[in-house]
């Protein structure tokens, strides 16, 4: 399978990576051989399995408890930038 | 040539559960700021989620109200997409194998039948509130609804007009409160939609390009919102343009929508198994003491009422819809009461109160049995009609037992013939010229000479047993 400029843009677009001044130029080489090692999955033949799904391990599942959240100081710690208990982003208009 | 719309609805329902889809923060609604959170639900790496079994349980009764089939096997898996208010940068939701599939809502349109198939009903995570009236330039996130669980149903395009959706959800909700596994408050964002519409040709069978409306959250924006989008795509049609394929976001103040997104921008979500989750297999005892547990639904009980009942189509309905109402009529009945007086008033005063009061049935102090007792009452003639409602207004606003208030208002009804005729004979005699004047025939004497017997009784007596009684003696 080939890897165009083109997918590589749509990846790095979906990345939110940055892909002016041709960074990218030379990865598709890199990410055409990559999926070329992937792509020997393909030659595995599956015709026999009727589902994808492993049932050895299924239904795992907790009780509708409701136990203590954090704090929310404790909770904010990482965010970059707060304000009156929010997290604060650069304003979002859709 | 005429347009005919192709609508298909996406609805989002949240359910009441107390706690969080995968984890144990509280699922309740209003909470401080960043109060309902913790590592799960914010998205910290190394956490790990545990699907809450109640979830599973909520979905698989709506599937079965629904008519789909329930999937022995669902799995989780995420949807990929960057938002401020996903922490994760995905949402655990579902994909190729959601927990029920090929539904089939049946509803009433203006008292005409009408099906809609559904695809399928998965269940996900929803995410958290972005508050943007702090200031001019920053936006904050409020993480305390990530995670509250949601289900999501798929319809087929099978709606044909803006009508006929609004009948759909309106269905669906009452369908979800009778469950009870839904608040239902729209206020609060707990049923939202999305609405997908396309026109063709009448009598045409192939799809014309749909455009998918983002941001609608009421039923009657809904129908504003289709509405303006038939027209929109019906005029683009007639003068010779064609419909893109795209996201438009629904303006409910404006009344007009605008391009979110168009075909070339179209989220790619790039789903997968998610691999912190393992499969659910819901087995066929699982979903039949589910089935068991179901109530009888809003259909089923229109029926009943029309049928059974002999209540007139209208109120039965007004009745059917709201689940408080037919919870408290059932109650009545098999307490022996008449279905049809304590339809009307439920209909009537009852609902007066709840008007004026802005109370649901349960939160005043009316209680089938009190109710019931109070028609007793008014129906053995031992008070009138006017103080029965007096006392329902009591009941109503503070509970209590009929008889006692009864009493202590005063209320209770002459109906003893000698006490009443004793009145009746002291009127007759103070009151000799109308006497003489009735007899003359006089009809407005008599009324004048009820009148004041109500009055010496204080308003006590049975009018109709004054009534009787007087045209006894002086006939
Ligand atoms: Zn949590």
């Amino acid at each position: 399978m080939a890897i165009t400029k083109k997918e590589i843009e749509h990846v790095a677009k979906l990345a939110r990576l940055d892909s002016s001044g041709g960074v990218f130029d030379t990865l598709s080489a890199d990410m055409q051989s990559i999926v070329a090692m992937v792509d020997t999955l393909q030659e595995l033949d599956l015709s026999a399995m009727e589902d994808s799904v492993d049932l050895s391990r299924k239904n795992v599942f907790r009780s509708d408890e409701v136990l203590s959240s954090f704090p929310r100081d404790k909770i904010l710690k990482n965010a970059p930038s707060q304000e009156a208990g929010g997290v604060s982003v650069p304003k979002i208009v859709e | 040539m005429k347009y005919e719309p192709v609508i298909g609805l996406e609805v989002h329902a949240e359910l009441k559960t107390k706690s969080k889809i995968f984890c144990s923060c509280s699922a309740s609604f209003g909470g401080d700021i960043n109060t309902h959170v913790c590592p799960v639900c914010s998205g910290m790496p190394g956490s790990l989620p545990v699907l809450n079994k109640k979830v599973v349980e909520y979905a698989v009764r709506m599937g079965l109200a629904t008519n789909c089939d329930i999937s022995a096997v669902s799995v989780m898996a995420r949807k990929n997409y960057f938002y401020p208010d996903l922490p994760k940068a995905y949402q655990i939701s579902q994909f190729d194998k959601p927990l029920c599939q090929n539904g089939r809502v049946d509803f009433e349109v203006d008292g005409e039948p009408k099906s809609v198939r559904l695809t399928r009903i998965h269940i996900e995570e929803d995410a958290g509130k972005l508050l943007h009236e702090a200031s001019a330039d920053e936006s904050l996130i409020d993480f305390n609804r990530c995670g509250v669980p949601l289900i999501e149903m798929v319809t087929e395009p099978d709606i044909r007009s803006s009508a006929e959706a609004k009948a759909f959800l309106e269905h669906i909700k009452t369908t979800l409160s009778y469950l009870d596994i839904c608040d239902c408050k729209m206020e609060e964002g707990s049923i939202r939609c999305d609405v997908n519409v396309s026109v063709r040709p009448e009598g045409s069978r192939e799809f014309g390009t749909r455009v998918e409306m983002k941001n609608i959250n009421t039923f009657s924006g809904a129908v504003r919102a289709i509405d303006y989008e038939v027209s929109r795509q019906t005029e683009l049609l007639f003068e010779g343009g064609t419909v893109e394929q795209e996201t438009r976001r629904w303006d409910d103040i404006k009344l007009e929508n605008y391009t979110m997104r168009t075909k070339e921008d179209a989220q790619d979500y790039r789903y997968f198994p998610d691999p912190d989750l393992l499969p659910i297999e819901v087995t066929d005892e699982w979903v039949e003491s589910i089935r068991e547990s179901l109530p009888e639904l809003p259909l089923s009980k229109l029926r009943r009422y029309i049928g059974d009942y002999g209540i007139p189509e209208k109120d039965a309905r007004l009745i059917a819809e709201n689940k408080s109402r037919a919870d408290f009529l059932d109650k009545c009945e098999k307490l022996g009461a008449d279905a049809k007086t304590v339809t009307n008033w439920l209909l009537g005063d009852i609902a007066k109160l709840q008007n004026d009061s802005g109370k649901e049935l349960e939160e005043s102090g009316l209680t089938p049995a009190g109710l019931c007792a109070l028609l007793e009452l008014i129906g053995s003639g031992k008070i009138s009609g006017t103080a029965g409602k007096k006392v329902l207004g009591v009941i109503f606003d503070e509970g209590g037992d009929p008889l006692k208030i009864i009493e202590k208002l005063g209320l209770y009804q002459m109906s003893g013939q000698d006490e009443i005729k004793s009145i009746i004979e002291a009127v007759i005699k103070e009151n000799e010229k109308s006497v003489a004047d009735y007899k003359k025939g006089k009809q407005t004497a008599f009324g004048y000479l009820i009148g004041q017997c109500m009055k010496a009784s204080k308003g006590k007596a049975n009018p109709q047993v004054v009534n009787k009684l007087l045209k006894e003696i002086l006939d």
